[in-house]
């Protein structure tokens, strides 16, 4: 057996907060061998990204501690002069981080940021690493590479820049790879590419690869091996396809039935809850059967060729250049009871739909009616009965939430704000909320800081809730959210259509999620709807290219099916950025199923 | 590129319009006349009427603020009614002491307090820290003039190092005009410097945090690379805009550190005028500190583009 690349002997890695050391990653040991990739993963605070930055000794001085035995082919880093540290950070290992949009230093060229690593490690001249730094920008498909040598990094898409770091990561021939979740902050597609880059220069490289991931089907995508983490301890640790097909821990089960798992739902007609898991037999509930809530009088919203454009002003006199079609002429409806999807990536118009319906934002035309009442063309003061009828939760609950305000005083809120309640009843009123949402009524006077990222969103539905809507508007909702909490908000928004019969927008780019939760999808590109249809139909038989496109580029969790062995397409995001002389073609729906409309696509897709 | 400086000029016009209109309205609208003062004791009808013809102050107002802005933008600051010389005289010959001493204090500032900064934000919490922030924290809570006066005492009374007062034209004797200056610059400089240090201090730490610095430790690169290369260039937008706030800040310093020490420049030219009613001294006084500033504005904000290339774009 051949020596590992990097050998990690019960790494303790501590804190120092108020005079005590509060160990964040606690003895862990784990190999990783020449060639091969292991996935470390875990939910937030689980330590995973404190191992990586501890291998790297990038952790702050000072107030942290790293203990135990780090071994990069058999040198112990952790007994490295910090000088010597430093010819093997970006040189032996090199690192790729979470975010590419924060990443890159802002006000240095790409180019240039490569160079410095190249120039500082292997001795080049400036012309030397320029030559090479183009052959590398080459290497991870980024096109027309020397033109883009001297760009700074916002003029490129966070896809671009992630194959920068990358580019950046690979100029000096690492041994070692540390990815930390360099998927998670781009689209489905772009991250199908990222993934499929990283492999295929493993195995060019034949470097080793550590990946620090919370996505279940990231890691059966990529990893050899698999690490499972919680709370700072290692809990599970073998083979990939052993852990997803057998696994010992409780902890490993539940974040396996948390996952959702796309094409799980086939043959299945309704939303159907996510099976819990009991923590200590570890066994996995089957979910009740999911009710037909769907009522088939009027829909509760309609929208009819809704469009929204925003305007581009550039010049000495800003005058107008150009427009964003943000929304182009789409038309849906939902049915009290019922959970239409909007899915698309970045850019796509989703949320601006979204927006629209709540009149965040004024849409440039269109209709929309709620229960028959047109809601764009009424005033502001008979708006805000409307209002009360629709609600909206948001992606971010950690920023939707006022750090000021009391959790109970934000429940009640729009209830005072609407004087549907008195002040005494609306205390009442919350404290039901807190219960209906699976919280205790006793929390009222406690502030956001004090709950966490799931408890927030529970205590934002909660005060969608406030005011009895009939609408709920969940833009990337649970997106936010660590798998198994997800899991559990889902659910609960489940729980709460049955029994209040809500119909929900729910917008979001996680094709996975979409098919436990919604009775019709409708898939946004270019802020078209592309498709729409049930959701039974819409995944079972995907018909526009776009459509194919996203659902191919999900990874599935589960070693045996690994998607991306079929060659991706390298696309960009297209931008709806159009010219103002701009002709929208007009490109008609065909019918493909009872429920289901495909738009006809043009020669691009061919 | 040139667009955004063709375009940031523009903007800059209708500024400097307001401000001439401020500038002659608060004139007008001061108390005190100085007609009457020109006049002399015995207040003659007949030369009042004589001087207000002189000076088209009979005129109405609006044509009296065309009249003067024309003569304002020939170059002509009227005639200062005190000492009878063209205003626009006075300030040239004033204004250049007065820029030498800002922009010596300026540099004393940076000097100090960005590096200064730059290090405590490094050694976040340690001694060296503490220290820095209590000799800023003095340097900002010291006045200037009990400063300048100490500095006298001691410099040049005890020890005969300095001149206490007194200015020599860096044309004539260069060495003896940096004498000059350097003890005032120095009282100037070092309350900007402490103003200076904190701002570097927070806004290098914020860079500090940041995931691109951590990237460049990443990529094994040096502290110093890290430091200079990586984090200073963007902490210094924040600076930036601090400096040109300053330079208001600066200005009036130079008033009463030109009082101090005795030296014959813009401050001591605004004091007299101010003192004496010297209304057409105190409007080209006024006007050329806020051409100034609108000028230092404009310069941050095409600083701005230099070190922010998201800037260029954005325009």
């Amino acid at each position: 057996m051949t020596p590992p690349i990097l050998s990690v002997t019960r790494l303790r890695t501590s804190f120092h907060n108020d005079g005590i050391w509060t160990p964040v990653v606690r003895d862990i040991s784990f190999d990783v061998a020449p060639k091969t990739t292991v996935a470390i993963v875990g939910e937030s605070g689980s330590g995973k990204s404190m191992t990586a930055l501890s291998i790297m000794r990038l952790l702050p001085g000072g107030n942290s501690k790293v203990e135990g035995r780090i071994a990069l082919a058999g040198r112990s880093l952790l007994d490295l002069p910090e000088k010597e540290m430093r010819s093997v950070r970006g040189n032996e290992i090199a690192m790729i981080f979470q975010e590419p949009m924060t990443s890159l230093n802002p006000s240095l060229t790409i180019g240039f940021q490569i160079v410095e690593a190249l120039i500082c490690h292997r001795n080049m001249s400036r012309a030397e690493a320029e030559a090479e730094v183009i052959r590398l920008l080459e290497r991870v498909r980024i096109p027309s590479a020397k033109a883009r040598f001297n760009d700074y990094p916002h003029r490129l898409s966070g896809g671009m820049r992630q194959r920068v770091m990358i580019a950046m990561a690979l100029a000096c021939k690492p041994k070692l790879l540390i990815a930390d979740e360099p998927t998670t902050a781009l689209d489905v597609t772009i991250q199908a590419q990222i993934l499929e880059l990283i492999r295929d220069l493993q195995e060019e490289e034949g470097m080793a690869v550590l990946f620090i991931t919370h996505d279940m089907g990231v890691v059966a995508e990529i990893a050899d091996r698999t690490i499972v983490m919680l709370r700072g301890d290692l809990v599970e640790s073998g083979d990939t396809a052993d852990i997803f097909n057998n696994p010992q821990h409780v902890y490993t089960r539940s974040l396996l039935s948390a996952v959702p798992k796309l094409g799980s739902m086939t043959g299945k007609a309704r939303p159907l809850r996510f099976p819990v898991v009991d923590q200590k037999t570890g066994i996995a509930a089957e979910p009740p059967a999911g009710f037909d809530t769907i009522s088939i009088a009027r829909p509760i919203l309609e929208v009819k060729n809704l469009t929204k454009y925003f305007d581009i002003r550039k010049g000495v006199l800003r005058g107008l250049a150009g427009r964003v079609h943000a929304v182009e002429n789409i038309s849906f409806s939902i049915h009290r009871g019922e959970t239409l999807a909007l899915v698309g990536e970045s850019g796509c118009g989703k949320s601006t739909t979204g927006r629209s319906i709540v009149r965040l934002t004024e849409p440039t035309s269109g209709s929309i009616q709620l229960a028959g009442e047109d809601i764009l063309n009424t005033g502001k003061s008979s708006f805000r009965d409307t209002r009360k009828r629709m609600q909206m939760i948001f992606q971010d609950p950690y920023a939707s939430l006022n750090p000021r305000m009391r959790i109970g005083e934000s429940i009640a809120e729009p209830m005072i704000a609407h004087a549907t309640e008195t002040p005494k009843r609306a205390r009442e009123r919350v404290g039901e909320l807190l219960k209906s949402v699976g919280l205790s009524a006793e929390i009222y006077d406690r502030y956001p800081h004090e709950f966490s990222g799931g408890q927030r969103q529970r205590i934002c539905i909660a005060r969608a809730l406030s005011l009895g809507p009939e609408l709920i508007v969940a833009d990337e909702a649970v997106s936010a959210l660590d798998v198994s909490i997800k899991a559990q908000v889902i659910n609960l928004m489940l729980d709460l259509q049955e029994r209040l019969k809500l119909a929900f927008l729910f917008i979001s780019h996680d094709m996975a999620v979409v098919e436990r939760i919604s009775h019709r999808v409708a898939v946004m590109y270019l802020g078209e709807i592309v498709e729409i249809g049930s959701r039974a139909s819409v995944f079972g038989n995907p018909q526009h290219p776009y459509t194919k496109r996203l659902l191919s580029a999900v990874p599935i969790p589960d070693p045996g099916l690994r998607v991306s062995k079929k060659r991706l397409v390298n696309d960009e995001l297209k931008s709806p950025i159009r010219a103002l002389d701009y002709q929208v073609p007009v490109r008609p729906f065909k019918q493909v199923g009872p429920n289901h409309m495909v738009q006809e696509w043009g020669a691009e897709w061919a | 590129m040139i667009e955004i400086v063709f375009r940031r000029c523009i903007v800059v016009l209708p500024t400097l319009l307001l401000v001439s209109m401020l500038v002659f309205g608060m004139q007008k609208l001061l108390p005190g006349d100085p007609i009457l003062t020109m006049a002399g004791e015995d207040r003659d009808p007949e030369t009042i009427a004589y001087l207000q013809e002189k000076y088209h102050l009979n005129d109405p107002i609006p044509v009296q603020y065309v009249a003067w802005l024309g003569q304002i933008v020939r170059g002509d600051l009227g005639i200062s009614l005190r000492t009878e010389q063209p205003v626009l005289g006075l300030i040239v010959q004033k204004l250049p002491v007065t820029i030498q001493l800002a922009a010596f204090a300026m540099v004393i500032a940076f000097v100090i307090g960005v590096p200064a900064g730059i290090i405590s934000a490094i050694r976040k919490g340690t001694a060296t820290d503490y220290a820095i922030n209590v000799v800023a924290l003095s340097g900002l809570s010291i006045p200037n003039f009990w400063l300048g006066l100490m500095l006298i005492l001691l410099v040049s009374v005890q020890w005969q190092l300095l001149p206490a007062s007194g200015y020599t034209s860096p044309l004539e004797d260069i060495s003896q005009n940096l004498r000059t200056m350097l003890m005032p610059a120095f009282v100037l400089g070092t309350g900007l410097a402490g103003v200076l240090m904190r701002h570097t201090r927070s806004a290098m730490l914020g860079v500090l945090r940041s995931d691109y610095v951590r990237t460049a430790r990443a990529k094994g690169l040096n502290e110093k690379t890290v430091i200079l290369r990586h984090a200073l260039k963007n902490a210094l937008v924040p600076i930036i805009t601090l400096s040109t706030l300053l330079f208001g800040e600066l200005l009036a310093g130079a008033v009463l550190t030109e009082q101090i020490f005795t030296i014959p420049g813009f401050g001591k030219l605004i004091v007299d005028a101010v003192f004496t009613r010297d209304y057409a001294v105190v409007q080209g006084v006024v006007l050329c500190t806020a051409v100034g500033f609108i000028l230092m504005n404009l310069v941050a904000d095409l600083l701005y583009i230099v070190v922010n290339p998201r800037l260029r774009d954005a325009a």
